[in-house]
């Protein structure tokens, strides 16, 4: 589960939080589709099971997708 | 001595993967939550615009309130009061969402809020979480989140929080001012 926070509407001067789920300490690949930059906090679950990564929007009205893939 | 060999072979299989995706949307700054709700910025965790508005405050309008410092000695006819200005170091502000509506905040907000306050940034290398209340002021300060708070409690967490997209529970964040942003 991917979890965006603190909302899906991101502001274009703001950034927004993506906060993966999962099993713990499992590999995942972050990834992008549209514009803007997402930068990867962590490529690993941790004990918990979270990931983190940080979008951070190109301009208002894009409509961006962000993706994990995990081992299941 | 006979030598004896066994040998076995095995697969190595590719294992099956998942993919999971979220949609967003980017709204121009300055609009819905981003237009007067209150902001903070984390230098590692990025932007929480406050998707609702604190119900209720302290120590700020439209700049934050610093009271002056007084002191009182005792002297033989009658007593010496000495005055200093405040500094803004001095002052806590504090934020507070109640559920007079019967929610306070959703969970992805609060939860982004304790990462905020479990993951302090570098101090000594001069990084601060910047604060911009535009709920009461146009300014920003470079801020320490110094307590959170859920129920009156630090961090208290319930079945109702844990299994609710939605916080019953009143919420205060106290915020101590270092300095003003240009």
């Amino acid at each position: 589960m991917i979890t965006a926070m603190p909302s899906k509407l991101v502001a274009s001067d703001g950034s927004c939080l993506l906060v993966f789920t999962g099993q713990a300490y499992r590999t995942v690949t972050w990834g992008l589709a549209g514009p803007g930059t997402l930068s990867i906090l962590t490529s690993t679950t941790d004990a918990n099971g979270v990931a983190m990564a940080r979008y951070n929007p190109g301009s208002a009205g894009d409509t961006p997708t962000v993706s994990v893939t995990y081992a299941s | 001595m006979p030598t004896l060999t066994s040998s076995t072979f095995f697969t190595v299989a590719n294992q099956a993967t998942a993919v999971e995706t979220v949609q967003l949307v980017v709204v121009p700054a300055g609009t819905g939550a981003a237009g007067g709700y209150g902001r903070l910025v984390h230098p590692t965790l990025g932007t929480l615009d406050y998707t609702l508005p604190p119900h209720q405050w302290t120590n700020l309008d439209s700049d934050v309130i610093i009271p002056p410092t007084w002191a009182a000695s005792k002297t033989l006819t009658s007593t010496a009061n000495t005055l200093w200005p405040g500094a803004l170091r001095d002052v806590v502000v504090t934020e507070a969402w109640l559920p007079d509506a019967g929610l306070s905040m959703p969970m992805p907000m609060l939860r982004l809020m304790m990462a905020f306050y479990l993951n302090p940034p570098d101090l000594a290398a001069g990084q601060y979480v910047k604060w911009y209340p535009t709920y009461s002021s146009a300014l920003g300060f470079n801020v320490i989140l110094e307590g959170l708070d859920i129920d009156g409690v630090t961090l208290k967490m319930s079945p109702q929080t844990k299994g609710s997209e939605l916080i019953e529970f009143p919420i205060s964040l106290k915020i101590r001012p270092v300095s003003r942003l240009p």
